[in-house]
């Protein structure tokens, strides 16, 4: 071959390769609708699988072993939906609580002369105040209207003033302001959001279940399938490929459970104790702990949302007209809120340095950056989903690369072609 | 507890009975229940081999393993022809014997994790083979180890009726060329 025809081949297999990639990831864009939910069926029924043909071993019908981790996943659903929901629920009116439309303006010589209302134009909370419209203003320290997270702000504010680091009074009130105009819109756009995607995410469940319950039915006839798939000449190969991948990525899998596990049991604990010195009930410990461990997941930047996520819930946990004490009160979930961070700090600190190294035993380590830049692109295929299976997916595919780069050395490749000298000239003695 | 004992025991019974009756109308339930590795076999790790076994199938001169590669499955010729054989040298061919229909091959080196000492053809188109992996050997031994030791047992006792027949050929051997060398001597003297 010369070099001209070398470097041909060359190019052709260099362009085949990004096309091939290019085609592979926009099928895989296009079809993110689809593959979110089957991918998250796929990787729930394999890490549950074993559960299943541990039952039907000891003789329990499978459609039973489904039935029963069913009902504690979607009575867990229930509990976190309806404990976070409502709370989350309650700080939006609580932030929506301190604007009130009052009226139509009215043309004259009564606009600008009115200290208690906003004008048009003027900027609120909620945004800008629209045309014809006016909008009372709010005294800020008003206990009524105030959402927690204001009063949460506000106390910082005032930490930073008496430190000097911010100005005081009227920048305060406007700071307060603006931040409060922020967090509502914020809000806002979220709670609209949460109602667009609604029936997305009712067929995604929809379709997740479906995955699910059939992976867990026939399992197996789902390996043997994907066996199907390789050739004769490779099947011994093959099938080590395959069972030391699903093994190694299944150990993985199961060590993040019960890695979270050790987390949910190590936050509850410590919510516990934290419940002796602040106020914090039962139920909003065992939610906190339950965020901690679940978001812990999506490595890097889920314990960070697990911990904003905790706070609000702590915040949010407060009604103020049932309280006599409403400053006392809130001065406690100031530092229940400071208490669930330290936890989140610590729990994280151990993970990394104790629960990981012992669970994992540094099975699939993946480099932090490559973990974020996966997450990222996870994002973007698929959302909030592809973001917690960005990284069991790569630790797959460097289960893969890694039996494919050592494990399958020892096999010679060429083991189904019959070879040269197994022709019928050869001497045969038998 | 003499009551729990017995309905444990009945209840252990029952579940057999209903394997076995549900094994019997899959193809390979008397391949599988007459041969001597899984003869002892309980029923329900009779109903664990047949769930994990594999078929495939392969055309005539398709080579099934290659000797020195490691050993992940063991097979069970259920249709066709396979021939086991060696190739000590480029062109040499030595083979040992040809595999029929219920035979059983592969299983020694996969048990002792050792490479192929042999190599396997098919002799016919239409070549059925089935299959059981390593791994589901040892998650048998694991989940049945009673069974395990029926395994091994039935393992052990196939070598050593190897090692005596080898030996007894060996014997043989070593009578016959006894013999030649007397009747060389003699000759000569």
């Amino acid at each position: 071959m010369t070099g001209d025809q070398k470097l041909r081949n060359l190019t052709i297999a260099i362009t085949s390769g990004i096309v091939l990639a290019v085609l592979s990831l926009s099928v895989l864009y296009e079809a993110r609708l689809l593959i979110r939910p089957v991918l998250a069926g796929l990787l729930v029924a394999h890490i549950l699988y074993p559960v299943v043909k541990l039952a039907r071993q000891a003789g329990v019908p499978k459609w039973i072993t489904i039935v029963v981790i069913f009902l504690p996943m979607v009575s867990g659903c229930v509990f976190v939906v309806s404990s976070l929901v409502p709370a989350i629920a309650e700080e939006i009116v609580a932030f929506k609580g301190s604007q009130e439309v009052v009226g139509e303006l009215q043309p004259g010589p009564m606009a600008g002369t009115l200290p208690d209302f906003r004008f048009p134009g003027d900027r609120a909370p909620d945004g800008v105040v629209p045309e014809g419209k006016l909008v009372k203003r709010q005294p800020v320290g008003s206990d009524v209207a105030r959402s927690n997270l204001i009063y949460i702000g506000e106390q910082i504010y005032k930490t930073l003033e008496r430190f000097g680091l911010v100005q005081e009074t009227e920048t305060h009130t406007e700071m307060i302001e603006l931040v409060t105009g922020y967090i509502t819109e914020m809000f806002t756009d979220l709670v609209a959001w949460l109602g667009s995607v609604a029936p997305e995410g009712g067929q995604f469940l929809l379709l997740f279940f479906f995955v699910l319950i059939f992976a867990l039915l026939d399992g197996d006839k789902f390996y043997k399938g994907l066996l199907s798939l390789i050739p004769n000449t490779y099947i011994e190969p093959g099938i080590f490929m395959l069972r030391k991948t699903i093994d190694m990525w299944g150990y993985y899998l199961r060590g993040l459970i019960v890695e979270n596990l050790i987390m949910f049991f190590v936050s509850f604990v410590l919510l516990l104790i934290l419940k002796i010195f602040v106020e914090v009930t039962f139920i909003m410990a065992l939610s906190i702990a339950l965020i901690i461990a679940v978001t812990n997941v999506v490595r890097i930047v889920g314990p960070a949302f697990g911990a904003c996520v905790g706070v609000i819930l702590v915040l949010a946990s407060l009604d103020v007209s049932a309280v006599e004490d409403v400053e006392a009160a809130r001065r406690n979930l100031m530092h229940a809120s400071f208490g669930v961070l330290c936890i989140v700090a610590f729990v994280q600190l151990l993970d990394s340095v104790v629960i990981l190294p012992l669970v994992m035993r540094d099975q699939v380590n993946i480099h932090p950056v490559i973990c974020l830049l996966g997450i990222f692109l996870g994002g973007v295929i698929g959302g909030i989903v592809g973001m917690v299976l960005a990284v069991p997916f790569i630790a797959g595919a460097k289960v893969i690369y890694r039996v494919l780069t050592v494990e399958m050395k020892r096999f010679d490749m060429h083991a189904g072609a019959v070879p040269s000298y197994l022709s019928t000239d050869m001497v045969g003695v038998g | 507890m003499a009551t729990s004992s017995k309905f444990l025991d009945w209840f252990s019974e029952a579940k057999s009975r209903t394997t076995l009756r549900r094994m019997e109308t899959d193809d390979n339930f008397h391949l599988i229940r007459d041969n001597y590795l899984f003869k002892q076999f309980s029923p329900d790790a009779v109903a664990f081999v047949l769930s994990h076994l594999i078929e495939r199938r392969y055309n005539n001169n398709d080579l099934i393993f290659k000797e020195e590669n490691p050993s992940i499955c063991f097979f069970i010729l259920k249709q066709g022809k396979a021939e086991i054989f060696v190739t000590p040298s480029p062109g040499v061919k030595i083979v040992y014997e040809t595999v029929d229909p219920g035979q059983l091959f592969g299983e020694v080196s996969v048990l002792s994790s050792s490479s192929r000492t042999a190599s396997v053809r098919a002799l016919e188109n239409d070549t059925v083979m089935l299959l059981m992996s390593t791994f589901d050997l040892e998650e048998l031994c694991r989940v049945y180890p009673i069974d395990g030791l029926k395994l091994l047992r039935a393992i052990a006792g196939r070598i050593s009726d190897y090692l005596a027949t080898t030996t007894r050929k060996l014997r043989a051997a070593q009578a016959e060329l006894h013999e030649i060398k007397q009747k060389l001597d003699s000759h000569d003297g």
